[in-house]
């Protein structure tokens, strides 16, 4: 699964520590997210879209 | 660091300290009391060491099961992700390795094999059958500490 978390987070100037505590998670997960190597779960991409306020199929998208 | 980890960190710590503590102050009394009689205090010993060793242990194997519940509630989901994946890939992979061992002690020549070494100078079939599981635990958390590094090291 692809995703724009990372230009989403550049945009706000927010370091992967500062968006990690955001989401309530481990730096190394923002990391793990950005590089698409982990899927999030449901509650976890809500959450993302909460924060960047936008819905999940614009931040998410499938290969 | 999380709070709550730091706080597990420490009250395992404490934990550990006050144990090795109490056991020398009760080894120091045990001692102290049975000084001047050796037969009296081996017959206290095959007495009292069953309950206080069978108490030990389930206190002990109660607090790792309670630790690693508050650990796996303090982490977050990929950090549970990398642990369930490192139990079912890595922890199986060692059980496989500990299952070829035991097929293998099947074979004749398997009946000459000694421990290669004592454990508290013993070689009789509970330290046999104890040495066992504690390889078989050993290999899976091998298995399990590779599968963990290589679960996030793919992931960095």
């Amino acid at each position: 699964m692809n995703n724009r978390l990372k230009v989403l987070r550049a945009e706000r100037d927010w370091s992967q520590a500062h968006l990690a505590e955001l989401l309530g998670v481990s730096r190394q997960t923002v990391n793990a997210l950005e590089t698409g190597r982990y899927d999030p779960s449901l509650p976890l991409a809500f959450k993302i879209a909460r924060i960047f306020e936008q819905p999940i199929e614009s931040i998410f998208s499938e290969d | 660091m999380p709070r709550t980890v730091v706080k597990i960190l420490i009250g395992s710590a404490v934990a550990v300290v006050a144990l090795i503590i109490l056991s020398g102050a009760a080894g120091y009394a045990v001692g102290y009391v049975f000084a001047d009689d050796p037969d009296a205090m081996a017959r206290f010993e095959a007495a009292v060491a069953p309950v206080v060793l069978g108490l030990l242990g389930v206190g002990l194997m109660s607090a790792t099961g309670w630790t690693a519940v508050l650990w796996m509630r303090s982490i977050d989901e990929a950090a549970r992700e990398a642990h369930k994946s490192a139990w079912f890939w890595g922890g199986s992979a060692g059980m496989m390795l500990g299952g070829l061992a035991i097929i293998l002690s099947f074979l004749p020549q398997a009946s000459n094999w000694r421990l290669p070494f004592t454990f508290f100078d013993r070689d009789d079939p509970a330290i046999h059958a104890a040495m066992g599981a504690y390889a078989m635990i050993l290999l899976m958390l091998l298995g399990y500490g590779l599968a963990w590094a290589w679960w996030w090291w793919k992931r960095r």
